[in-house]
């Protein structure tokens, strides 16, 4: 049985004009490790809400530059899986979205961590 | 996003089979799942929900408008030559070829008539080839009724009498077949002036007598 312990979030990501490389023109919200900030060797997202989304805006959802999700909100949405998004140390999460930089509102995506620390590897260290 | 744990989200594809038969739709409550409380529906197949909701098979809307859209009703299943009335912001064509009328609209073979505010005209063709004016009945800022034909004739056909309780206007070219009958017309009812074309040389009546055979009245000046 796993004894999570959460590390709640960095904060709100706004997006931005696509710095991955995979969303040239595009608005992209990139949580980047430095931005997820979690050293934890293994690590879960259980949450995310996304809100400000332009009118008919929709995104691909990356992990580490692999198609994981896709979201097309009305506005806003929350992500609450039956199983979370399982993350190592260094990992990165992208919202790829449909819409040119210049779209107005900026998508704003907010995301929860937590990890288990009875798993072996994350007692080590 | 179909299972998704997204919420909130848009769909770009719904497709709702109606292969299961009992309690199967899209179904609309206000302001939530209850008796009295389904206020829209779309079933394959009429039935009642488990709130005890009676639905009808097709679509059913219980409270709302219908705004920017045509109606059409058909006499039995949509087809060719099935359109029996139509409500339409414009003249078109449907998806089965019929043309209709702006308006409301009904149609009956070679006829069909369409109510556009202030008048009522109705049109001779068909559903296939289209429709052609041919007469109106409508209304003017006066307040007058306005009865016209694009070029037909007007006729006033009675089992009974016609009785005009108002003046008589005509301005073009009037003629009877029948005749007064044998009250004729009061004295003194018949008043104006006669033309040339209608009444023959001028004439003055001195005395004598002459006769009047069917309606010719013949003597010597």
């Amino acid at each position: 049985m796993a004894s999570y312990v959460d590390l709640g979030t960095p904060g709100p990501n706004t997006a931005g004009p696509d710095q991955t490389g995979r969303n040239r023109g595009n608005l992209t919200n990139a949580l980047t490790s430095s931005f997820i900030n979690v050293t934890i060797a293994v690590y879960e997202c259980y949450h995310i809400n996304v809100t400000n989304v332009p009118v008919g805006a929709a995104a691909t959802i990356m992990r580490n530059g692999r198609q994981y999700s896709y979201t097309q909100p009305f506005g806003g949405s929350e992500w609450d899986p039956s199983q979370p998004m399982g993350l190592f140390a260094g990992d990165e999460i992208d919202f790829l979205w449909n819409v040119v930089s210049g779209t107005t509102p900026l998508p704003v995506v907010t995301a929860y961590f937590r990890y288990d620390q009875d798993l072996a590897v994350n007692k080590s260290g | 996003m179909a299972g998704s744990s997204w919420t909130n989200q848009l769909v770009n594809l719904i497709i709702l089979s109606a292969a299961q038969t009992g309690f199967s739709g899209f179904f609309v409550y206000s302001p939530a799942p209850g008796p009295g409380n389904l206020i829209g529906s779309w079933a394959a197949a009429a039935g009642t929900d488990p709130y005890g909701n009676a639905y009808p098979a097709g679509l059913s809307v219980e409270t709302g408008n219908f705004t920017g859209i045509d109606l059409f009703l058909y006499n039995g299943t949509p087809a060719a030559g099935n359109l029996l009335a139509s409500v339409a912001a414009a003249a078109g064509t449907d998806a089965h070829g019929n043309q209709y009328l702006q308006g409301i609209a009904t149609y009956s073979g070679t006829f069909a008539n369409a109510m556009i505010g202030g008048a009522l005209e109705y049109f001779t063709g068909s559903e296939a080839g289209g429709w052609t004016f041919a007469a109106q009945i409508e209304t003017d800022p006066g307040g007058d009724l306005i009865v016209e034909t694009a070029g037909g004739t007007l006729t006033l056909s009675a089992a009974g009498n016609v009785t005009l309780s108002g003046g008589l206007t005509v301005s073009g070219t009037f003629s009877a077949s029948g005749n007064t009958g044998s009250a004729g017309l009061p004295n003194g009812t018949i008043n104006g002036t006669s033309g040339a074309a209608s009444a023959g040389t001028a004439h003055t009546h001195g005395g004598g007598s002459y006769a009047v055979t069917n309606g010719v009245h013949s003597h010597t000046l």
